[in-house]
């Protein structure tokens, strides 16, 4: 682009005297520099505004999923909340849930709903102590580890504590393979 | 009057040009053998026009807000004077396009049209197709429901698993670390600007293309593509015995396309608006997604990669195959292009359509997706039930509660994750069968942690007897004479049940 | 001709428009928020266990007059809603399961409404506590043995053993209370019981009832039930 005129039809080389001709390749190197400036400066917030999700750290955020009381031990029950910060036109897609997973002595093992395979809610089953994915078959024993089916690993763990009474999980993200909850 | 209108016109084309551009191209001569093979183009570009004039209207009722998304569609279904028409087409016609990108597509594969000097076309052609296959994903998306959600989520994990950048290309593809009100209005910029602008900007890349290097004609056997000598002969044979376009060859286009958009049509007002299935709600754990027909053999082969190579052909297939198409007229740019001549691209074309036949079936019938109800909606068969003792009941029961008809089908009904357990008693001895409920294997979960020694004793007893008329239960080779000397109890006992380990 | 062929579907469509009338018959709009009727909720809930058609399922038959007539609603909600320790699941989601209470009594008022019948009710109650072990064994002698077999095993009968240890470990007293009491005449088994259509001298009294559960309890062995 900046070598020369030759198929940009920004000026007829022949006809032009030898004066000129310089003058007009000064003029156009000028142009074609402020326009790729000006083009630099501007694609900043166009694009950036594009990829900035992909550079901004979505940092933790503690999520009160209940009280304690409400996930009785050997049972693993359904956590719904909300996701913190969610925009204000995100309607029912920020929420999400969880698989609680209530032990004896106040442990808990808190899953994503999302299986490892690829993404899809898996579904807990109380009588044969499973969860099943509806999408690729994969199933999960009671503690998160792969049974059987295409996962790659087991279900994904949210950190939890409990404050007061409280379970807190930290959550917020849409769990993945390289972003294990 | 007619005075006034040819004077109109003649002002018009004495200021524009237009009649004079214009003219020349659509009477531009094209081989007189261009018969029904040479309609599914047109047909596609009808579609396609179809497209952005529903689409444009829809545009005029549907809200893009994750929020408002659903409703707005159910309200354009239920309220809007024809609304559920309007949705209805432009659903079914996105189905006819896909199809008829796919047919034209085959159709200049298999007569070799995209060798020498349309090398170039083709490879329009090829992301014409990817945007065709995109614009429908996007469009399954702007539905909002529950298969859109987890089919944003299939993509996001597929995307996860690039090495290294994959959370970053997630996030930018999500617009943030959850699906929610960024990703939908993401996906509607791309389905209604970006992917309509760019294949408009390709349509009329490829329309320059036909124009410039002529329609191809029928391939003849022995008439070879010589590159040398192709465009004067080619001119010549058109120049000699071609028929103009318009209207000659375009009649048969014009009763394809007028046929097809009735077919549509008639689809439309039968079968209604695709979904939608749903509100898009994580927490609503019943969901079964499903994407639309023309990736269910992407659904499918998901399900059936081994599970070591998964990752790697996830992302290494996709770029592959759209360079492998791209360089199809690269690899054989002239020679013969009667299909009787070219048997090993004919061959891989045939296997090409027939695996992606076969995966499209499998995606239809899912097989290994556990079926979620089928414990508590699958019978067992009354032809069962009615032979079962006490205790066998009992397994039977075990069969339901353990979720196993989820995965396992009975005389062919429930799950088929698992093999049939019609027959499995004479398939399998009592320890086999024992063997396999406590230990699992084979893609079976584990049962011994789960059920007690009696569950699992009634849980075989009822395998056992699960066998069709008149067959034997199954049993390891020298266990007869072992039971005759009083090792184990008798096979014909109704209730073969050894005694339970503690 | 050709402008008739043209324009009558064009104005049949916009006709059908104006008249507010925009939808083929055919095409209906699915109801969003339709309430799944007590049938539905069968078929999906229930049949798996319970038999496509209230009979001839693995688990009790409940298109049975005499049962739907002598467990109250409210005991069939609570077992519907918590379960039994038995195979029958907690389906009500107070326990952890899938079905509302709203759901659940429609599902017992439809199950009473068509497969109930007024006055089928059995004098003996459906539950009661056990009676007598001892008696209970006379009584399995002379009602129960003839099909079921001896309770040592040594003769095995066509109905197959109800002493069997592995059996009595997985079934609740209750369970056996209602066997006793209703049978499994769907699978055309004659079974004793205190119901109508059993000749009046092979009828169990309450005390029977009560007697035999005692001494098919008491030969549940000493580990006891082992279901959940």
């Amino acid at each position: 682009m900046n070598d020369g005129c030759q198929g940009c039809g920004c000026g007829g080389a022949g006809a032009s005297p030898p004066g000129g001709e310089t003058r007009r390749g000064a003029l156009f190197k000028l142009g074609a520099g402020l326009m790729a400036v000006g083009g630099a400066v501007a694609s900043v917030p166009i694009f950036g505004a594009l990829v900035a999700p992909g550079f901004r750290r979505y940092g933790n955020s503690w999520l009160d999923i209940g009280g304690v009381a409400d996930y009785p031990a050997g049972e693993t029950r359904l956590a719904k909340f909300s996701i913190p910060g969610a925009s204000p036109n995100d309607g029912e897609t920020a929420t999400a849930a969880a698989w609680v997973r209530s032990m004896d002595g106040g442990k808990f093992q808190v899953f994503a709903v999302n299986c490892a395979h690829l993404g899809c809610p898996v579904k807990w089953f109380q009588q044969s102590r499973l969860f099943m994915c509806p999408c690729h078959g994969g199933v999960y024993y009671e503690d998160g580890s792969r049974a059987s089916g295409p996962p790659p690993r087991g279900l994904f763990e949210y950190e939890w504590k409990v404050e007061n009474g409280r379970l807190l999980i930290d959550a917020g993200r849409l769990p993945g393979l390289q972003e294990t909850a | 009057m007619l005075r006034g209108l040819k004077a109109i016109i003649g002002w018009t084309e004495d200021r524009s040009g237009m009649i004079g551009v214009v003219t020349p191209i659509i009477t531009h001569r094209v081989p007189r053998n261009a018969k029904w093979w040479y309609v599914f183009g047109s047909a596609t570009l009808m579609f396609f026009c179809i497209q952005l004039v529903s689409g444009t209207l829809l545009a005029t009722l549907y809200a893009p807000s994750a929020a408002d998304a659903y409703q707005s569609l159910v309200y354009i279904d239920t309220q809007v004077p024809m609304g559920w028409m309007l949705r209805a087409i432009h659903g079914w016609s996105s189905n006819a396009m896909v199809l008829m990108v796919v047919v034209h597509m085959l159709q200049v594969f298999l007569h070799g049209a995209f060798k020498f000097p349309r090398e170039l076309t083709w490879m329009v052609g090829v992301l014409l197709l990817f945007c065709t296959l995109a614009l429908a994903f996007t469009g399954q998306i702007m539905r909002w429901d529950q298969d859109a959600y987890w089919g944003l989520g299939i993509g996001a994990s597929i995307v996860d698993r690039v090495p290294v950048l994959g959370n970053q290309l997630r996030n930018i593809m999500l617009g943030g670390p959850y699906i929610g009100g960024a990703t939908l209005s993401r996906f509607f910029a791309l389905h209604v600007f970006v992917l309509p602008g760019l294949t408009i900007a390709l349509v009329g890349l490829h329309l320059w293309l036909i124009l410039r290097n002529g329609v191809s004609e029928m391939p003849k056997v022995g008439e070879p593509v010589v590159p040398a000598t192709y465009r004067r002969d080619f001119e010549a044979r058109t120049e000699r015995t071609g028929v103009p376009f318009f209207p000659d060859a375009a009649q048969r286009d014009m009763v394809f396309c007028g046929l097809a958009l009735i077919v549509v049509v008639g689809l439309a007002a039968l079968y209604g608006p695709f979904g939608p299935n749903g509100n898009p709600d994580p927490t609503v754990i019943d969901a079964n997604p499903r994407p639309d027909g023309a990736f269910l053999w992407i659904f499918a082969a998901l399900a059936l990669l081994p599970a070591q190579v998964e990752t790697f052909l996830l992302l290494a297939a996709p770029p592959v195959i759209v360079l492998l198409l791209l360089a199809i007229p690269l690899i054989s740019p002239r020679g013969e292009r009667a299909p009787t001549r070219r048997p090993v691209s004919v061959l891989a074309m045939l296997l090409v359509c027939t695996a992606l036949a076969a995966l499209t079936w499998l995606g239809v019938t899912s097989p290994w997706s556990p079926v979620m109800d089928a414990w508590t909606s699958v019978p067992t068969p009354v032809r069962l039930v009615e032979r079962l003792t006490p205790l066998q009941m009992q397994g039977a029961l075990v069969m339901q509660y353990q979720q196993c008809r989820n995965c396992h089908a009975i005389d062919g009904t429930g799950g088929m994750r698992g093999p049939d357990l019609g027959d499995v008693g004479s398939r399998l001895s009592w320890d086999q069968l024992v063997r396999q409920v406590q230990q699992g294997g084979g893609n079976m979960p584990a049962y011994g942690k789960t059920l007690s020694a009696a569950e699992t004793v009634a849980v075989v007893a009822f395998l056992q007897a699960c066998r069709t008329d008149g067959q034997p239960p199954a049993f390891i080779p020298g266990a007869l004479e072992r039971a005759a000397s009083g090792d184990l109890p008798p096979v014909a006992a109704p209730v073969a049940a050894p005694p339970a380990a503690p | 001709m050709r402008l008739v062929v043209s324009v009558v579907p064009v104005a049949i469509g916009w006709g059908m428009m104006l008249a507010g009338c925009d939808r083929i018959p055919l095409e209906q709009p699915a109801a969003t928020d339709a309430v799944a009727s007590w049938d539905g909720l069968y078929m999906t809930q229930c049949a798996g266990c319970h038999g496509a058609d209230g009979v001839r399922g693995p688990a009790r038959p409940l298109a049975d007059p005499a049962y739907l007539a002598t467990v109250s609603r409210e005991d069939l909600i609570r077992v519907i809603a918590r379960g039994q320790g038995t195979f029958m699941p907690a389906m009500g989601t107070v326990a952890g399961g899938t079905l509302a209470d709203a759901e659940i009594e429609r599902l017992v008022d439809g199950m009473r409404k068509v497969w109930g019948k007024e006055g089928a009710a059995l004098a003996t109650p459906w539950a009661g506590a056990p009676g007598s072990a001892q008696a209970g064994g006379a009584v399995y002698a002379s009602f129960c043995q003839s099909c079921h077999g001896a309770p040592d095993g040594r003769s095995a009968g066509s109905a197959g053993s109800v002493t069997d240890a592995n059996y009595l470990r997985l079934v609740s007293d209750q369970a056996l209370r209602s066997a006793v009491l209703f049978g499994r005449r769907d699978l055309g088994g004659a079974c004793n019981g205190p119901y109508d259509g059993q000749p009046r001298d092979r009828r169990l009294s309450a005390q029977d009832v009560a007697d035999v559960v005692a001494f098919l309890a008491s030969r549940r062995p000493e580990s006891g039930r082992s279901t959940r």
